[in-house]
């Protein structure tokens, strides 16, 4: 052998010889060892975290994770790990004994184990608490999201939610949870005590409990003191009914101590002759209220036949109420009820006003300035059965001063002569009116402008209007209502304006736009008017007398500081309607719970007018469910109706919503366009089309309960 | 001189032509109403001659809510739509089947189904206004008090 061969094959072999070790040096020298085992025992499908350590593995190739017997031993997250990293272990879900082997990756001969025994679940152990709590007391139909967590539970099954006493006690979306997750608890429509439970749904004896005490909207004993209320109507031969007064009411003893009403109806029952009940003593009623603030309220008049009315509570000084029941005389009629504040208040400084009388196709509004016997100075506007004069003066208006909230008021429009109303008060600037000459049929209301200066800025901001009356039949049916919005750009025209408008002839007008070509105009008594385009698609409707009111005054809820400011409106031209205009508020919320109500007119299976008064609640983002007492008059009375409906957005006109909504499950729907003027306030109109609604006309309100 | 003076009262008239402005302040509240097209359109009226056939005081769904009459004429049988108003009050009247009648009204489409809208209906001697120029309904009572009603329209 050659030496020198020799030495270069060493030279050459040691290098390899090493090199073919791998750079992990020898695989006989790596070892392994579990750094955090597992416990003894572990109950079936918990979990736990463990660890191995290699040594001497240059190539630090990790740890390989399995377990015995296979299949049936648990499982490991993750099944590699580098040396000394955490894997979770999870026991299988039957019970026996396991051995937990880590492998070297390089040198999988090399392992270490532990043994676990796997027991099943001590359902003793087990624990439930409620961490996210409801609150102590809630509002019915109102919602609160409660969570529960369940410890000791491997198998995570959970918490079930369930309430006493059972079918009273609300509902839970979803019923069932994960150990921490939140469920909404919606509160019953009835009042009282509520027991939440929250259970382990791996051992149902585990339970953990929540009072919450569901308080109503109102109750009786709230709506106490003298109301002022109207109902405005149409009997059974088609023709006006209205009804004017105020009533004593002790709800805590749910009793009806006295009152005053004026109504009138005109032709139900042979002659067809006008029936007028003046200064109507009312001698006494009752009062009921229901948690959900829908409630019943009967009056005795001393000459007209007793009257029922349903009612829904918005809060203790403004409720709106329908008219339900089968006297001789009744009709549907819709309205509100208003805490009266300053009985012998009479109109005095500037006012705005707005009649119809539908009889005689006639509407009046305008604006006028009292010195409190007489109306100093005005501006008015009427349209008599399509003949409009404008811009008139009430000279020789006079009133008297109320006795016991009533005064009389008689006005004249030298288009017609006197007529003769009476008045109620409701406080120093609203005044319910109805006609008591038995010649013109008229109702409305006087509306205070307090002391601010109007000029075109006054409709600079958003508002959203409702309008209904009576047309020449032909086009429709002889009565409209409409609903809409617009704003102004301050000085004559409209940035914006969409309306829904609804002859009852099966084809509304909907989302039709009010901006182009149309003009207005304001003066700084707070007599103005719109104009629509000539061009505008609105179904004849064409102008309006507008009429602002105090910027501080809620014209739908009188007794509330917020939502002040608007107008009292009049429809001008070959149809002729009364309405109001409010302001619309900014990015406003339908949630929690609504009075609702409507007035209308339906012919899709018999004529008939109906009334409707109930409560709903909004679930903020697309369904109302509630209840109503629906009178179709000529039909039927129908308490306590089942309502369900969905609502969406419209995409292109902030604060236009439209509704589809069923009664009592019915299969044809009713179709509704909302105008949202503030959170407490939606206006609407029904706007059926011939599928299911020829003749089909209502407009309404909801009102946010407080 | 003259020259001066008609000067003068050029400017004195424009002067009271500007200040005229602010006096009528109110004015600011004008506004041109925007006139559409009469729903009852009374240069479209025609006259039917013919035999009342039935009243219906109650009709189907889908129709003009109030009464009608159905008339026998030459050219068929026409639903003519009368309201409930004539009926009432001690002046109501009443038809009998076979009586004849002249109706001077229009025709117009409510609901896809052909309807005239009577305006004054003959019966023998007597007319009765059924609606006014316009197209609404006339009630018994409010003849009194519309009377003086001028058909001269207001300017805002």
């Amino acid at each position: 052998m050659n030496y020198k061969s020799l030495l270069v094959g060493i030279a050459i072999g040691i290098p390899m010889l090493i090199a073919g070790c791998g750079g992990g040096g020898n695989l006989k020298n790596i070892s392994i060892a579990i750094t955090t085992a597992p416990p003894a025992s572990l109950q079936v499908n918990q979990t736990a975290s463990i660890a191995a350590t290699v040594t001497m593995d240059s190539s630090n190739s990790g740890v390989d994770w399995s377990c015995t017997p296979t299949g049936t031993c648990g499982t490991f997250a993750p099944t590699h790990t580098a040396s000394g990293a955490t894997t979770v272990y999870t026991a299988p879900a039957t019970a026996g004994p396991v051995s937990i082997i880590a492998a070297s990756t390089k040198n999988s001969s090399k392992t270490a184990s532990a043994s676990v025994t796997i027991n099943n679940i001590n359902l003793n152990n087990i624990s439930i608490a409620i961490t996210t709590a409801p609150p102590a007391s809630l509002e019915v139909n109102q919602s609160a999201s409660i969570a529960a967590t369940v410890m000791m539970d491997s198998s995570n099954s959970g918490v079930d939610w369930s309430c006493t006493p059972t079918g009273t006690c609300g509902t839970f979306v979803p019923a069932h949870t994960a150990s921490g997750g939140t469920t909404i608890y919606t509160a019953p429509r009835t009042a009282g005590p509520v027991m939440i439970i929250a259970t382990s749904t791996a051992n149902s004896s585990k339970t953990a409990s929540a009072s919450v005490t569901i308080n109503a909207v109102a109750t009786a004993s709230d709506i106490t003191g003298t109301y002022t209320f109207f109902a405005n109507g149409t009997n059974t031969d088609q023709s006006p009914y209205s009804v004017v007064g105020s009533v004593v009411i002790n709800g805590g003893a749910g009793t009806v101590a006295s009152g005053e009403q004026d109504l009138f109806s005109v032709g139900p029952g042979p002659g067809f002759v006008p029936t007028l009940f003046l200064q109507d003593t009312i001698t006494d009623g009752t009062i009921t209220v229901g948690a959900d603030g829908r409630g019943t309220l009967t009056l005795t008049p001393t000459s007209a036949p007793a009257e029922t009315f349903s009612f829904t509570v918005v809060n203790n000084k403004h409720i709106l109420i329908t008219e339900f029941d089968s006297n001789v005389i009744s009709a549907t009629a819709s309205g509100s009820m208003d805490l009266q504040t300053v009985p012998a208040s009479v109109p005095t400084n500037g006012n705005a006003f707005a009649v119809l009388d539908a009889l005689n196709s006639l509407v009046i509004g305008g604006v006028f300035t009292s010195n409190g016997t007489t109306i100093t100075t005005s501006q008015a506007d009427d349209d008599i059965a399509s003949t409009v004069h404008t811009n008139f003066a009430l000279t020789g208006s006079t009133f008297t001063a109320p006795t016991g909230g009533r005064g009389t008021i008689t006005l004249v429009d030298p288009n017609l002569g006197p007529s003769v109303f009476a008045y109620y008060v409701v406080g120093p600037e609203v005044f319910r009116v109805i006609e008591t000459d038995g010649v013109g049929f008229a109702a409305g209301s006087i509306y205070g402008q307090g002391t601010a200066a109007f000029s075109t800025a006054s409709l600079s901001s958003k508002f959203v209007f409702d309008v209904s009356g009576v047309e020449p039949p032909g086009t429709g049916i002889g009565i409209y209502s409409a609903a809409g919005q617009f704003a102004g750009n301050g000085t004559s025209g409209f940035t914006s304006g969409v309306a829904d408008i609804n002859l009852g002839d099966g084809t509304p007008k909907l989302a039709v736009s009010l901006t182009t070509g149309t003009t207005y105009t304001m003066a700084a008594d707070g007599y103005g008017g719109i104009a629509l385009g000539a061009t505008l698609n609105t179904d004849g409707l064409a102008n309006f007398g507008v009429y602002m009111v105090d910027p501080t005054l809620n014209i739908a809820d009188p007794n509330n500081a917020s939502g002040g400011g608007g107008a009292a409106m009049v429809d001008l031209d070959n149809d002729l309607g009364i309405g109001i205009v409010v302001p619309q508020a900014t990015s406003p919320t339908f949630t929690g719970n609504y009075a609702f109500n409507e007035e209308g007119h339906i012919s899709t299976a018999q004529f008939t007018y109906y009334g409707f008064v109930g409560q709903v609640v909004s679930d903020g983002t697309s369904k109302v469910t509630g209840f109503a007492d629906l009178n179709e008059r000529q039909i039927a009375l129908i308490p306590s109706a089942t309502l369900a409906g969905t609502y969406a957005p419209d995409g292109t006109n902030a604060g236009r919503s439209t509704m589809q909504f069923t009664i009592n499950g019915a299969a044809t729907p009713n179709n509704l366009t909302l105008y949202q003027a503030s959170s407490g306030l939606v206006l609407h109109v029904d706007v059926d089309s011939t599928s299911n609604g020829v003749g089909t006309i209502g407009f309404g309100v909801f009102e946010q309960q407080q | 001189m003259r020259k001066i003076a008609g000067v003068l009262c050029l400017l004195m008239t424009l002067a009271i032509s500007l200040l005229a402005g602010p006096m009528y302040a109110d004015e600011s509240a004008a506004l041109k109403r925007t006139v559409t097209a009469p729903k009852y359109d009374v240069s479209k009226e025609v006259i039917l001659e013919g035999t009342v056939q039935d009243v219906v005081m109650r009709p189907a769904a889908g129709s003009i809510m109030g009464a009608h009459l159905i008339v026998a004429t030459a050219q068929g049988a026409v639903d003519a739509h009368l309201g409930n108003l004539i009926f009432s009050g001690k002046d109501g009247v009443s038809f009998s089947s076979g009586q004849s009648v002249k109706l001077t009204g229009i025709m117009t489409t409510f609901n896809q189904k052909s309807v005239f809208l009577v305006r004054t209906i003959e019966t023998g001697s007597s007319t009765i206004t059924v609606r006014n120029d316009h197209g609404f309904l006339v009630y018994p009572g409010a003849k009194a008090r519309l009377a003086a009603v001028s058909s001269t329209e207001g300017a805002r």
